[in-house]
């Protein structure tokens, strides 16, 4: 029995993710099927279907950015390779990724949210009132119905030389406002260039080498800063336990991966709990001393 | 009366009648909820049933569609979540994890069948079940199987054919 275009479409958007193969091989069935796949409209849905995009590598910014499959699988249209040409990659979220590109010789910033699975980029205006200022930025989806509008949170350091004045505030842009909030002042802090982790409506900053973390309710605008465990200068990668709540890993001299897990008291507390020891040298002929910053490292996606 | 279940007939293409409580297929079935509604201004001080003609399913897959209807309302009375009563995916923990997992283990065209009935009376979580089961189906088939499987017939001229693999080889 024949089936029509919309069912098959819909046969096709649950299968699996994890393996591209079986859609590129469902295209090669006949030349219907091959549209329905290759349609931007399908990519998308696929992946809110799956509520995940599909794994396609990992970025790093040696120097400048650079992706690296982990599959054999590319989208045929999206040439991840230059599309991160001459450019920094700052975070990656819900299948988008945040480029900072700097252009001409005036240096312009601009901030470009790029993803990956359907070739799409949106330039997003940088504010630039002041002399001189430092930022970093992440992205994340806006759960509404169709799943496209997103979020850009900036970190800015601003400096005014006049004034020998320093200010630290976060801003929230919205794709479907197209504008920028109104800055949140938060307490003096130097933002680390790694990428955030985003808890239930919090999101967290790694600051001051990786000493403190500064969260951002993205509900209420409320900030609060938690201290980490004293370790001697190095980077660490925050992220969301499988439990719900802050993790963050770090290597320590002896090349051991420690993971670290935020507890809550009851009366409000915050305390870390160590609750994974992985001893690289086991897995890989590493040295402490090269890893102990961890080595550009930026994204997935 | 509110105690008293309401029964519909609904008749297959190939003319047999299904009894099934009103209040169930309703809560299943967008399109034969509509039907119901729609008849229901002139039958509101009759006792007679109604029968509704469902043109585009035959009985074998009618009656399969029923019990899994059937089947998945009289487990939202076990567990008490109506709103979530035909809630399922394959290897789920819910009740009925098992009880779908065999209700789709059936041929090709049976199966197909399933996914024309379930789009047609609108029944999203059967609709969901199915096509999912059909995708697994797709699943580690080379591509000469999937055509055959659905009948479809190869429409790509032998060069873009080459092309096609040749730019793909890894997929295979």
């Amino acid at each position: 029995m024949e089936l029509p275009a919309d069912v098959v479409e819909e046969i096709l958007l649950r299968l699996p993710p994890a393996d591209p193969a079986s859609l590129v091989r469902a295209a090669l069935v006949c030349k219907p099927w091959c549209r329905i796949v290759c349609a931007r409209s399908f990519r998308r849905r696929f992946m809110e279907f799956h509520r995940t995009a599909p794994l396609l590598g990992f970025l790093c910014n040696p120097l400048f950015a650079w992706f690296v499959p982990t599959s054999s699988f590319r989208p045929r249209h999206t040439g991840c390779e230059e599309e991160v040409r001459d450019c920094v990659v700052l975070d990656a979220r819900h299948g988008l990724v945040v480029l900072h590109f700097v252009l001409g010789d005036d240096e312009v910033d601009a901030l470009v949210i790029w993803d990956p699975t359907t070739g799409e980029r949106w330039e997003i205006p940088v504010l630039d009132d002041c002399e001189r200022d430092e930022w970093y930025a992440t992205v994340l989806r806006e759960p509404t119905a169709d799943g496209t509008a997103f979020v850009v949170v900036r970190f800015v350091t601003k400096y005014y030389s006049y004034s020998q004045v320093q200010r630290w505030s976060l801003r929230v842009y919205s794709s479907a406002a197209a504008c920028w909030s109104e800055p949140t002042l938060v307490p003096k802090c130097s933002v680390d260039l790694v990428p955030t982790a985003l808890v239930g409506n919090t999101l967290y900053f790694s600051i001051d080498n990786g000493s403190r973390v500064l969260g951002f309710d993205l509900a209420t605008s409320e900030t609060s800063v938690v201290h980490l465990p004293p370790a001697s200068n190095c980077a660490i990668a925050l992220m969301e336990m499988e439990g719900g709540g802050l993790g963050f890993a770090r290597v320590d001299m002896a090349a051991r991966l420690l993971l670290w897990s935020m507890e809550v008291n009851p009366n409000g507390g915050v305390g870390w709990t160590r609750t994974r020891v992985i001893e690289l040298q086991k897995l890989l002929p590493v040295d402490a001393g090269s890893i102990i910053w961890l080595p550009w490292l930026c994204a997935w996606c | 009366m509110a105690s008293e279940k309401k029964v519909v007939f609904l008749r297959s293409s190939d003319g047999e009648a299904f009894e099934v409580s009103e209040e169930v297929i309703s809560a299943a079935s967008v399109t034969i909820k509509g039907m119901i509604d729609e008849e229901s201004p002139s039958r509101a001080d009759t006792a007679a049933t109604t029968t509704l003609a469902i043109p585009n399913v035959t009985a074998a897959t009618l009656s399969r569609v029923l019990h899994y209807v059937n089947k998945h309302f009289d487990a939202a009375a076990v567990v008490g979540r109506p709103d979530d009563y035909i809630f399922c995916a394959p290897g789920d923990e819910h009740p009925l994890a098992r009880f779908d997992d065999d209700f789709v283990d059936v041929d090709n065209d049976t199966l197909i069948d399933l996914v024309h009935a379930a789009e047609y009376l609108h029944i999203k979580k059967l609709f969901d079940l199915t096509c999912k089961a059909v995708a697994d189906k797709l699943k580690g088939r080379t591509i000469d199987q999937i055509r055959e499987t659905f009948g479809i017939v190869n429409d790509y001229t032998v060069e873009e054919e080459v092309e096609v693999y040749r730019e793909n080889s890894w997929a295979f």
